[in-house]
């Protein structure tokens, strides 16, 4: 497979639909969480998703996955289509294709230490019983946890050791692309900056393909090498990462880029006073379907 | 003027079957009215525990609370629980940080704002509910009216966390204590909510202990910065000094780790490495030394809180334009302020 | 809503339908069952019982007898076989002995579980009233789970009524007619039918709030200024109900639905569950379909009230179809 002709992951005019159930009334009406969403990644590159919540960015990287059913388009991975994949087929794409959560404490199971967490990829990869400690200590040493850490429960660690065990266990089957759903978005600004580090020293390791999703901009704008920005259900805007934050085109990428508080109390201020007038502006659909980060189905 | 709040050598302990745990040791600040304090620290610096500790929000009998917090010249720390609750909600108000889990799933939004002005002010459910919709309504709740019956998942993130704005402010409290209101939200949401909280408070004149672990949040809110880390406070001083002249390692981490959208794109960003020291397990001296490149071997010592940028007639910031109160900076740091300038600086910028 | 209701009555028919088949099916099937041969009685001969199953339609296609039987019940004109009386007048005066019973287990178990379960949550933690709680609560549920519930019956019945005799040896006295008898004819049964209930309400209900106390809306309800007595009513109780409400809903409807039987035996209360336990004795078709109809009708409408019930208390529930 050349890395250069053909994409990593091709995704085509790919919409979405849930059936939402208003509690009142009961009036039922199609909700097109993504619509009409074509993006590529190529081999050895990073693409970043960025939206608000409930602009469908979650839900376009589980419908990649095929944890979602889509209503149309299609999704190829290294050149098949995987939208009509079989149970088999699956199997052997979603080895290949990893997801990590935002929530590592619902992604992890409680009663497991981390070396049994971790154990159940690496048989799958097919690694002896014999070579599965082994394994397990490359993997920890790889995200930066140390030995003891494999015999903890999840809740012995903090946050970020929580979120490095999500991504050594994603990383247990050797994929190549790794789709990241909001992965520092609950952490610790110093500690999303060790996840982050971490990332790309991973990329750059194993030649890593990865889709960044999250909400804020100035990490998106670090990790990637093209961002695509999301507003219900569509892509606005893509390009080159540098370019979109720097000449944004689309209003909604203006608006997430003003929404960052500069660190910098006088700017600061003044982008309070001036965010004060302009409220409302992006937060006014609500009132209805939402759980938290409207954009996954209940 | 006495300040609002001033709390002295604030110390909380927490019985884990692992033995007694020190969260806050000794610490100690004022808050004056009408000021914006926040206190920046990463998850498990104390700085929650702090907060709740000012209220007995603790919670649980494992809990135990020591030292002391005078609010308007009364004692917090030990005050009869009945005492306690006539403080809670009407004279000292509180924001979480999950706006979902903070709000009872099974009551509507109305209600629960209006069983709060009910449990201090004398008036009907009628006039409470009505209180409820004003509330809702300043705090920038789109539709107040029709909100006033919804139940809290029916709202988005943003707009929960306005019924807990509207909640916090419908008794006109003189101290607002938000632990982490923006930290749950997206960043769009969260620069309403920052501005929200701004314009209210520029109209209510309430001061606010701001809890966060985001030093880019507090740049546009704050007047001054607490810096705590392992249970203590490792820098103080107003927000301008936190930001241009910061004089603890850690105070460099924690705004070297802030992702900019202006400067250079980097693959790696700066970052503290290491994790805090356990709790249980706190090392002598400088707690953050075993993570600070910087440290040196007289970092073992004990070191006390000081004014150290001043004290060496480095001349500090200049004063500012909106500190209600200019106050000295303080930081637990014994490398000189003239060493300090030249090791924080990385790559043009503050970092570690 | 409308939905809602519609879907719930065809299921509801669609299970009357299926488990009256499946009653009438099995009843068929087992051996000794012919009710000819019952009927005729000990000493008819082969003409006799022949007339006999002739008279009642035995002798037709299966499905023309349950079609005939159906149309029976829904018409109010079935007959028993044994005694040949009308069921629906038998079971009508046998109700109020069982709802008696049934509606005062249930109270019961569930006013004190609440109320056991309140004090194991809120008594000083680690306190020596709370052990003991704590221990009589556990050893309850442990009876609860393991004690056939005639047995507490017959155990207590032999020690308070026949030994000691501070309650009445059984029986059932109407309501209408002597309450201070009713009451004491009632006390017993009552015991026995929701003591072992107790245990598990109040330890579930325990868990829960010791759940719901570390929930953050609890500590927002704090920081509000409520008491602490508000906070406990209207935000720790108010939320830890819903689960054992909808327990209830489903444990009194299956223990009014036949649950109680046993208990109505040992203490000869003359209950529907004793009836249906007596037709069952004697293969009496009429009787044990119809009661088995009835119960499945009930648990059916019970659920159903649950669902609605756990809908109003809790808005994130929704009534599905």
């Amino acid at each position: 497979m050349s890395d250069t002709a053909q994409p990593l992951l091709e995704i085509e005019r790919l919409t979405v639909e849930f059936h939402a159930r208003r509690d009142r009334g009961h009036v039922q009406r199609t909700v097109r969480a993504v619509d009409d969403v074509s993006l590529t990644v190529h081999s050895g590159e990073t693409l970043g998703i960025v939206g608000e919540s409930g602009c469908g960015k979650t839900t376009l990287i589980r419908c990649a996955a095929k944890l979602l059913d889509a209503k149309s388009g299609s999704v190829s991975f290294e050149g098949t289509d995987i939208t009509s994949a079989s149970r088999r087929g699956l199997r052997d794409v979603r080895k290949r294709m990893q997801l990590v959560f935002q929530d590592s404490e619902a992604a992890l199971n409680p009663r497991k230490r981390v070396r049994q967490i971790l154990a159940t990829p690496l048989r799958l990869r097919g690694v002896a019983r014999g070579q599965l400690a082994h394994e397990t200590q490359t993997l920890l040493q790889e995200v930066g946890l140390r030995p003891e850490h494999g015999r903890r429960f999840p809740h012995e660690l903090s946050g970020g050791q929580r979120q490095r065990v999500g991504i050594a266990r994603a990383l247990a089957l050797q994929p190549r692309l790794l789709l990241l759903d909001e992965p520092v978005s609950a952490l610790d600004v110093s500690v999303r900056a060790q996840i982050v580090n971490l990332l790309a020293d991973l990329r750059e390791r194993h030649r890593l393909s990865c889709v960044f999703v999250a909400h804020d901009l100035a990490i998106v704008r670090h990790v990637s090498d093209r961002i695509a920005v999301m507003h219900a259900g569509q892509v606005v805007e893509v390009g080159d990462a540098e370019q979109v934050c720097s000449a944004p085109e689309h209003p909604r990428t203006k608006a997430l880029l003003a929404a960052i508080p500069p660190p910098d109390p006088l700017i600061a201020r003044q982008q309070l006073a001036a965010n004060a007038v302009s409220v409302d502006a992006s937060d006014g659909r609500d009132g209805g379907d939402g759980g938290d980060g409207g954009d996954t189905p209940d | 003027m006495a300040p609002l709040l001033e709390v002295r050598n604030l110390r909380v302990d927490f019985q884990t079957a692992e033995g007694p745990l020190r969260a806050v040791a000794g610490v100690s600040f004022t808050v004056q009215r009408g000021e914006v304090l926040a206190v920046v620290g990463e998850s498990g610096s104390g700085k929650s525990a702090t907060a709740l500790a000012l209220l007995g929000l603790n919670g649980g009998p494992a809990t135990s609370i020591a030292g002391s917090a005078e609010f308007e010249g009364a004692e917090l720390i030990g005050a009869p629980p009945e005492r306690l609750r006539r403080v809670r909600g009407a004279q000292i108000a509180m924001i979480f940080q999950d706006p979902m889990s903070s709000l009872n799933p099974v009551q509507r939004i109305g209600n629960q704002i209006a069983e709060q002005i009910r449990a201090h002010r004398s008036v009907s459910k009628r006039e409470a509910l009505g209180r409820a919709e004003d509330a809702l309504a300043r705090a920038g709740m789109p539709r107040s009216n029709e909100q006033m019956r919804a139940y809290p998942h029916e709202l988005s993130g943003g707009m929960r966390q306005r019924a807990m704005i509207a909640m916090a402010f419908s008794c006109s409290p003189s101290l607002l204590i938000a632990d982490e209101p923006t930290t749950a939200l997206d960043v769009t949401v969260q620069a309403q909510i920052l501005a929200e909280l701004a314009r209210l408070r520029a109209e209510s004149g309430v001061a606010v202990l701001l809890v966060t672990h985001d030093l880019g949040v507090v740049a546009g809110l704050a007047d001054r910065v607490l810096v705590m880390y392992a249970g203590e406070v490792v820098e103080q001083g107003t927000v301008q000094q936190i930001f241009e002249d910061p004089q603890h390692p850690y105070t460099w981490g924690l705004l070297g780790s802030i992702a900019r959208i202006d400067g250079p794109r980097r693959a790696r960003l700066p970052s503290i490495a290491g994790a805090p020291p356990s709790p249980l397990d706190q090392p002598s001296g400088c707690r953050f030394r075993a993570r600070c490149p910087h440290a040196f071997e007289r970092c073992a010592e004990p070191v006390q809180l000081q004014a150290r940028a001043r004290a060496a007639g480095s001349g500090g910031a200049a004063p500012h334009a909106w500190g209600p109160q200019a106050s000295e900076q303080l930081d637990r740091c014994l490398l000189t302020p003239e060493r300090k300038r030249a090791l924080r600086v990385v790559d043009g910028e503050i970092g570690l | 809503m409308i939905r809602f209701a519609l879907w719930r009555i065809a299921a509801t028919v669609a299970v009357l339908f299926a488990i009256s088949v499946l009653t009438f099916l099995i009843f068929q099937v087992i051996p000794n069952g012919d009710p000819a041969v019952r009927l005729a009685g000990r000493l008819a001969n082969t003409q006799e019982i022949h007339d006999v199953r002739r008279q009642w339609g035995f002798d037709k296609p299966i499905y023309v007898q349950y079609l005939r039987t159906m149309e029976q019940i829904f018409t109010g004109k079935v007959i028993s076989y044994t005694q040949q009386v009308n069921v629906l007048e038998q079971i009508g005066q046998d109700l109020p002995a069982t709802i008696s019973l049934t509606v005062g287990a249930g109270l019961i178990w569930l006013v004190v579980g609440i109320a056991l379960g309140l004090a194991g949550a809120l008594l000083a933690e680690g306190g020596r009233l709370q052990r003991l709680l704590d221990r009589l609560l556990g050893a309850l549920a442990m009876l609860g789970i393991s004690m056939p519930s005639f047995l507490l019956g017959d155990v207590l019945l032999f020690y308070l009524g026949f030994k000691l005799h501070v309650f009445p040896l059984g029986g059932y006295v109407p309501l209408t007619q002597d309450p201070w008898a009713w009451l004491t004819h009632m006390i017993l049964p009552w015991i026995s039918l929701s003591i072992l209930t107790i245990g598990f309400y109040s330890r579930l209900l325990r868990a829960g709030i010791l759940d719901t106390l570390s929930e953050p809306y609890v500590r927002t309800a704090r920081a509000k200024g409520l008491s602490e007595r508000r906070v406990l009513i209207a935000h720790v109780l108010r939320n830890s109900l819903v689960p054992i409400v909808a327990l209830w809903g489903l444990d009194f409807a299956a223990v009014l639905g036949g649950g109680a039987l046993l208990t109505e035996t040992v203490f000869n209360l003359g209950g529907v569950g004793q009836y249906a336990a007596e037709s069952i004795q004697h293969l009496d078709i009429p009787p044990i379909l119809v009661i088995t109809m009835l119960t499945a009708f009930i648990v059916v409408l019970f659920s159903t009230i649950t669902d609605v019930v756990q809908a109003l208390l809790d808005p994130r529930v929704r009534l599905r179809s």
